[in-house]
């Protein structure tokens, strides 16, 4: 069932056992996953089914630190979330990224790898991926004439990334959720408050509002904030009224440990002998699979690095690309509208052939982990929104590993193009003096939103538990990558999806329903 | 722009012979020492000599033509600076002492390449040579 929050009369109350705050990949995921049970599923979206500008302003927000994007354009307020103008890219997290790293400060997840991959397997059909694998070897035995440069894999490894169509979750589940008799979804219902006890220890209920000027009471067993990392951290901070530092926010945790992946062209790499790119290749819409060189969790720790990895783009001139964030647009509109124009000319076969696959010049694209920072955060601006709700505010911070971490990656890479006698490689200007830490204006970003409600077995170290349960309020939790305590190298939605989809089940277990045991 | 080419062969074997005090051996062994093999191919004379200068700067104590030649031709058997066998040997062995190079991690930064002590070498010495 689908109902236009405007148009219900002021002040209603809406009931149900299980209240989702977010409809994007993670909101939706989860709601999914209760379709045809016997309970009542409140999914609440901010936004309608297309982009808006008036609902993107709601997000707009002071960004301060290393140079970020407009937060107004690097997340979308509309039923499917960010799945609207991502690119598709999907990878798992590596074992390393959930175990404790002496080198890295605040690492570690009270989970392990393992109890995420039945998750990510199911996590695939609903990113209209191929299968659970993501072995190199699988791949090059699929396809032989996918060919890796020849570098002592002990040194620098290969990573493989699967890609998503992209599945727009608001196209694709649309009909879904509508159609599923025990799912109301409401639009424009943007919560501006969580009500709890007196003593801050169960959520009540949750305040609803949108810019018809309504204002609406939504109850619930269990309440799961579904947002996204800023959003999420901001909603806890700004239900203050009862709670003066917030909910979840007894040790001051809530909005930090905001990471990235830093993602930037570091260096271009120089063949003597044209090679085949095709194992590198990605042209939107149309690759299936490709992968990107990576450190061997090894030598991760022998040099004491974050995980990173690095993709080749390759070109005819020895000219460096304009830098993403130069170019990224400041309204989350025009980043849609791009990819349906993109969409547009692919559907009516205008896309430009796929390039030839023998190069003899490359551009290296980092995408690089940031070490968990406290430092690095979302707090509440004095600044309200036209909701009333207090703005969030953006303080990204880097340390200097990430750029040792970059640096480092490409000496092993530098050292195997060398010892494999294939070429040469060369660093930006940035990157060429070893003690300088500081970064350029240039340094980009995936828009990969992470940490701000990170996971810790204890509250003082992290907001929710290792069942994405808040802290101190067992009727609250947290769906997507804001529970992220590291970022590892991979693009965070395969992961954010998986851990949601662990998160239902837990749900389910707490109301005593039969979860999925078989994808 | 395109990547340029390095000039290779035409361009060494228009220079004049260098007269060295350290006799005939160093001087039939330079024209093919002063010329990064694999470097020369994927980039021009210009960045060749800024490379070249720039390892000097860093590593003074071998920026001139004897020392530099000396240390290229370290450990190479007189036979392989011979005529008999050539420039294509010496080239072979300098190959593998690049390779050796970064296998054993003397590897330098220098205008942003990740280059062998060996090559930044002979950029060294060609930037000496050729100015």
């Amino acid at each position: 069932m689908y109902i236009d929050a405007r148009t219900l009369e002021t002040n209603s109350l809406i009931e149900g056992d299980l209240c989702i705050i977010g409809a994007g990949a993670a909101g939706i995921s989860l709601a999914l996953e209760w379709q045809n049970t016997p309970y009542r599923v409140i999914l609440l979206e901010g936004g309608g089914f297309d982009v808006e500008t008036a609902m993107q302003e709601l997000y707009r927000g002071n960004t301060t630190g290393q140079r970020y994007y407009p937060l107004q354009s690097s997340r979308l307020h509309y039923f499917g979330g960010t799945t609207g103008h991502w690119a598709g890219f999907c990878a798992t997290f590596d074992p390393i990224d959930f175990r404790r790293r002496d080198w890295v400060p605040n690492s570690g997840w009270p989970i392990g790898r393992e109890a995420l991959d039945p998750f990510y397997a199911r996590a695939h059909p609903l990113l209209d991926l191929g299968p659970y694998n993501y072995d190199l070897r699988y791949w090059l035995d699929k396809d032989p004439s996918l060919t890796p440069l020849p570098f002592d894999e002990q040194m620098v490894t290969h990573k493989v990334w699967q890609f998503s169509p992209p599945t727009r979750f608001g196209t694709k589940y649309r009909d879904a959720i509508i159609n599923a008799k025990n799912i109301q979804l409401y639009t424009y219902a943007n919560v501006t408050r969580l009500d709890t006890d007196e003593q801050g220890r169960h959520v009540r209920q949750v305040r609803v509002k949108n810019l018809a000027g309504k204002e609406h009471t939504v109850r619930a067993t269990y309440f799961v904030l579904a947002g996204c990392a800023i959003q999420n951290a901001r909603l806890l901070l700004a239900s203050n009224h009862q709670v003066p530092k917030g909910l979840g926010n007894d040790y001051d945790k809530v909005g930090r440990y905001f990471m990235e992946h830093l993602e930037v062209t570091s260096a271009d790499l120089f063949l003597t002998t044209p090679a085949s790119n095709q194992l590198y290749l990605w042209q939107y819409f149309v690759t299936k699979m490709r992968a990107e060189l990576a450190i061997p969790e090894k030598k991760q720790e022998e040099l004491s690095i974050l995980n990173g990895t690095v993709s080749l783009w390759p070109k005819t001139e020895d000219k460096q690309p304009p830098a993403m964030i130069d170019t990224f647009p400041d309204s989350g509109e025009a980043t849609v509208r791009k990819w349906e124009l993109r969409e547009q000319h692919y559907n009516k076969g205008e896309t430009p052939k796929a390039a030839p696959t023998q190069y003899a010049m490359f551009s290296l694209f980092t995408r690089m982990e940031q070490a968990p920072n406290p430092a690095s955060r979302v707090t509440l601006d004095r600044e309200q929104d036209a909701l009333g709700m207090p703005r969030a505010t953006l303080h990204w911070e880097l340390t200097p590993l990430e750029k040792r971490s970059i640096r480092t990656l490409y000496d092993l890479i530098g050292q195997q193009a060398g010892i494999a006698g294939i070429g040469r490689v060369r660093l930006v200007d940035w990157l060429r003096d070893e003690q300088d830490t500081s970064w350029p204006e240039t340094l980009g970003a995936g828009w990969h939103h992470m940490g701000t409600t990170r996971m810790h077995h204890s509250p003082k170290e992290g907001v929710v538990d290792a069942n994405c349960n808040v802290h101190g309020i067992p009727n609250l939790f947290v769906a997507g990558s804001s529970c992220f305590p590291t970022g590892g190298a991979a693009n965070p939605t395969l992961t954010l999806v998986a851990l949601t989809l662990r998160l239902s089940d837990h749900l389910k277990q707490l109301l005593n329903q039969p979860t999925r045991t078989t994808v | 722009m395109e990547r340029r080419h390095f000039l290779g062969y035409a361009l060494v074997a228009a220079l004049p012979t260098p007269m060295l005090g350290c006799g005939n051996r160093h001087a039939r062994a330079d024209q093919t020492l002063q010329l990064p093999q694999a470097l020369s191919q994927l980039t021009d004379e210009a960045t060749v000599r800024r490379i070249g200068k720039a390892y000097r700067n860093q590593v003074p104590l071998e920026a001139d033509r004897e020392t530099l030649t000396n240390r290229l031709l370290e450990a190479t058997p007189a036979a392989f600076v011979s005529r008999s066998f050539g420039k294509a040997m010496l080239r072979t062995l300098l190959d593998l002492k690049i390779r050796r190079d970064f296998k054993d991690g003397r590897i330098l930064v220098l205008e942003g390449w990740l280059l062998s002590q060996t090559e930044a070498r002979q950029c060294a010495l060609y930037s000496l040579v050729t100015v």
